[in-house]
């Protein structure tokens, strides 16, 4: 029987039903509802009409204006050779219009199938079966197979490869033997279309880790700047520090259909906010990549559209429990009771986001849970740490040079110092800062947002982990994220969470005080353009009303 | 007068030398700049192991001391390396690359030299025309008031300048005629003028060469800056003059005014000038970084900020030199106008 409401016509994951029930009584955001959902194989709307709500309708094209290159300021890096090895979104954001990922990570926080046309996971999320869509041709001529989809995949397992951040993301395919994707871990029919993954362990981050941005789909063995791909658009020209630019390529067939934009620019002016707004002013740019908290008001006040998403995106100032005198955990305790989380949102970010509890996980997550309310408590920090003996001790706190990093990590030193401690702050700029964030002994550092609270925590504080910058080292946390990781019903991990979550916060290793809302402006003339809470550009459906 | 000259150029290469030499050995010896280095090959969130064995296997090779033979014979010949922010050559015409033939460092000395020629072109017959016009009459009303402007300007940073020209002169909402009524449209409209023809952009985009738009404001922010200084150091020179004994005697014996600010002092007092004017040169080498980044100029300036803060060993060895280049070159043409300006060292 075919399932409508599943993208493969597969009948509907057995725990589906359980979310939508827990949505409908409240006990599931719909967001969150939305994510998990769609991640286990549901239509977006079928998921929506679970909650009897009908899909939002696509941007109706019918008064769409065909033409009109858009032009977006945003930082050019070096390094546009092997999507895996990405380390920025800008990488990604320019390769994404001519390669594409096989999973999308939508503004609404669902997961739809792009260059599939969907999976389905079996009960225990080990064994995942990836649909290849049907028609996606190459911009040579060729084919998409399923055997591509899979020579990618093996790629991303290709732990030992310097840089290659994806391997993190399909961990649960490599074998620790090899550093490589278990032998028939992955299995290819291209008779099918299909790819099978039979992973070692459970894993519900598979298909959210398939929507990031180093996981594009490349052809194999040519490099990213050789420009063959599946999309729309064709690389033009890339020079890093300057600029790139993309046509639309008429010459091959896209598979999603109307492409409106006859092409993109993306121009970089540096990391000066002034010359961005002055390339506002002048006309120069359209679209900004992402407009800093401190010149919203600004770029309002000037007369732009403002977009807004708010997300995982967040900034931790963690200790490094290795080094003295941080291995304290009770001077910790002191040293986190000591801030105001809500007085960092408001002096670090404008107050433009939402408050956090030092553990990582928030309501954008679908199993967060929610533990009881904590606050400052100076009077206790004080008395704590002058009993402890650090009263008038020196502390390094180190932050990058400019933003929300600058401002948010003054305010911690700011509020330290009224505790009693003494705080030299050291400021840093990037290409010093970044040479030893994971060993700073006390320092601020930003993270984006991942679609599950699993996956940061797996990538930050699971012990010995690459990005492991609190060197937090709990056997016993390891233990239930892996358990959490292994649990697909939401309501069940939620429980194991709450447990993670009080850990994390009793442990004190981090500040981690809010999280941030991403903006974005751009011209009147934008249209169709919504802010991305990984900062992906989706211009396909973008056109300008010129 | 030529012996003179060798000795400069002489010194000149030994200046490079030692720089280059300790440049070298700062970057190659310090482990954090290494580790920058490496993360311009392995990403931000590296952790510092895998940077580590990335520079033992691919800097620290070799002895200190070979891998500065190396580079050094290298750049000799012309071969400067590859820029590992802007991923492209950074000296020379080559044929074989694809789109950009010139090397970074001279397509963006290109663009800032063509700066430096509007700035000076415009900054010093300005300056020299307000320190004389200063100093001819020393304490005069004209005098305090150029001066004062002069100190103003000078104290006014380029960053602080660059700002306000850009709110006034290139922002659409703030821009100083809608503040500022145009008589005329006034009268008869009773309406505030657009005046697009008074609309500047403030980012260069040099799409199509470098064009009028991309220099105005720059140039205005520069020249601003420098007038001052220049102007100050002529009125001390011009003034200084005009109370000599030479001038006195020159008024005295009935000359016309202007025959003597002419003929006697004005050539004595562009002395001091000169040798300000040629110490600019280095001054717009920094002065450049502040305003082209400012103005996402794509010059010399904005290349030494991105490689500095990128930690592009190769560009920041190609920079230096090249600034020690300018820095020597005029202060040789400095020393060598000022012996032909002044016959007392000529004798000599």
């Amino acid at each position: 029987m075919v399932d409508k409401r599943t993208l493969t016509g597969a009948p509907l994951h057995p725990s589906v039903e359980g979310f939508a029930k827990a949505a409908r009584e409240g006990r599931l955001s719909r967001r969150e509802f939305l994510a998990q959902a769609t991640a286990l194989g549901v239509t977006a709307t079928a998921a929506y009409g679970m909650l009897g709500l009908a899909a939002p309708a696509a941007e109706a094209a019918s008064h769409a204006k065909q033409g009109g290159r858009l032009k977006v300021s945003m930082i050019i890096k070096a390094n546009f050779t092997d999507a895996r090895i990405f380390d920025w979104s800008e990488l990604g954001n320019v390769a994404r219009h001519f390669l594409e990922p096989l999973v999308r990570w939508t503004p609404d926080f669902t997961f739809t199938p792009h260059l599939l046309s969907g999976w389905t996971a079996n009960a225990d999320a080990t064994q995942y079966v990836l649909s290849v869509r049907e028609g996606v041709m190459w911009n040579n001529g060729e084919a998409l197979t399923a055997s591509q989809v899979a020579w990618n995949i093996e790629r991303w397992a290709e732990a030992d490869v310097d840089g290659n951040s994806m391997a993190a993301r399909v961990a649960s395919l490599i074998d620790p033997d090899t550093n490589k994707a278990k032998a028939g871990s992955i299995v290819a029919d291209d008779a099918a279309g299909t790819v099978t993954l039979n992973l070692i362990k459970p894993d519900i981050s598979v298909i959210a880790g398939m929507s990031d941005y180093p996981a594009l789909i490349q052809y194999p063995g040519k490099s990213v700047s050789e420009g063959v791909g599946t999309g729309p658009f064709r690389l033009t020209n890339y020079e890093p520090e300057v600029g790139a630019s993309l046509d639309r390529n008429d010459d091959h067939a896209w598979w999603g259909g109307d492409v409106y934009l006859d092409g993109i620019d993306y121009i970089d002016f540096g990391t000066d906010p002034a010359a961005e707004v002055g390339a506002f002013e002048a006309g120069e740019v359209h679209l900004n990549f992402q407009t800093d908290a401190e010149q919203v008001a600004t770029m309002d006040d000037l007369g732009f559209e403002r977009y807004e998403v708010a997300t995982g995106a967040t900034i931790v100032v963690r200790m490094h429990t290795d080094t003295a005198p941080y291995d304290n955990k009770a001077l910790r305790q002191a040293i986190v009771k000591a801030v105001s989380n809500e007085d960092l949102l408001a002096l670090g970010n404008n107050g433009l986001g939402l408050v956090a509890e030092n553990h990582h996980v928030g309501p954008m997550h679908e199993e967060y849970a929610k533990l009881p309310p904590i606050s400052r408590d100076m009077e206790a920090a004080k008395k704590e740490i002058a009993d402890l003996g650090f009263a008038g001790t020196t502390l390094d706190l180190y932050s990058l040079d400019a933003g929300y990093r600058l401002l948010t990590t003054d305010a911690v030193g700011a509020q330290l110092e009224e505790a009693g401690l003494n705080i030299n702050r050291i400021v840093m700029p990037g290409s010093t800062f970044w040479t030893n964030w994971t060993t700073h002994s006390f320092s601020s550092t930003n993270w984006n947002g991942r679609p599950l609270g699993t996956q940061v925590l797996s990538l930050a504080y699971r012990s010995g982990v690459k990005w492991n910058e609190t060197a937090y080292n709990n056997p016993e946390f390891d233990a239930l994220l892996d358990k959490a990781e292994a649990t697909a019903d939401v309501e069940a991990r939620r429980a194991i969470m709450a447990k993670i979550e009080a850990m994390l916060q009793d442990d004190a290793i981090m500040i981690q005080p809010y999280w941030r809302s991403l903006f974005a402006h751009s011209t009147p003339e934008v249209q169709g353009f919504r802010m991305h809470q990984a900062f992906e550009h989706h211009f396909e459906k973008v056109w300008l009303d010129a | 007068m030529l012996a003179f000259a060798f000795r400069r150029i002489l010194l000149a290469f030994v200046t490079i030398l030692v720089l280059t030499a300790t440049i070298f050995t700062l970057i190659n010896t310090n482990q954090n700049t290494l580790r920058a280095i490496a993360i311009n090959e392995l990403g931000p969130q590296t952790p510092a192991e895998d940077l580590d064995s990335w520079v033992a296997d691919n800097v620290l090779t070799k002895p200190l001391v070979v891998r500065y033979g190396e580079w050094l014979s290298g750049f000799a010949v012309g071969d400067w390396g590859e820029s590992a922010v802007f991923r492209r050559h950074i000296f020379g015409y080559d044929a074989e690359a694809g789109r950009n033939k010139w090397g970074v460092i001279n397509e963006r000395l290109y663009a800032t030299g063509i700066l430096a020629f509007w700035v000076f072109l415009i900054m010093v017959p300005v300056a020299l025309l307000i320190g004389i016009f200063a100093g001819v009459r020393e304490g005069s009303l004209r005098d305090r008031g150029l001066s004062t402007l002069s100190i103003m300007t000078t104290a006014t940073p380029e960053y602080i300048s660059g700002i306000l020209f850009m709110v006034a002169l290139a922002s659409r909402k703030y821009h100083i005629f809608n503040h500022i009524p145009d008589i005329p449209t006034w009268i008869s409209t009773g309406q505030y003028a657009t005046l697009d023809s008074f609309y500047f952009k403030a980012v260069a985009n040099m799409r199509n060469g470098i064009s009028f738009e991309d220099l105005f404001l720059p140039v205005l922010t520069m020249v601003v800056y420098g007038v001052g200084y220049i102007a100050r150091m002529t009125r001390a020179s011009m003034a200084e003059v005009m109370s000599s004994q030479y001038v006195r005697t020159a008024i005295l014996k009935g000359l016309p005014r202007g025959t003597v600010i002419r003929r006697h002092a004005l050539r004595n007092a562009l002395i001091a000038p000169f040798t300000v004017i040629m110490l600019q040169f280095p001054w717009m080498l920094t002065g450049v970084v502040i305003v082209e980044v400012m103005f996402a100029y794509k010059g010399f300036g904005q290349a030494l900020f991105v490689a500095s803060t990128n930690m592009d060993f190769n560009m920041i060895m190609a920079c230096s030199i090249v600034s020690v280049v300018v820095v020597l070159l005029t202060q040789l043409i400095s020393d060598l106008g000022y012996v032909l300006l002044n016959p007392r060292l000529r004798l000599r």
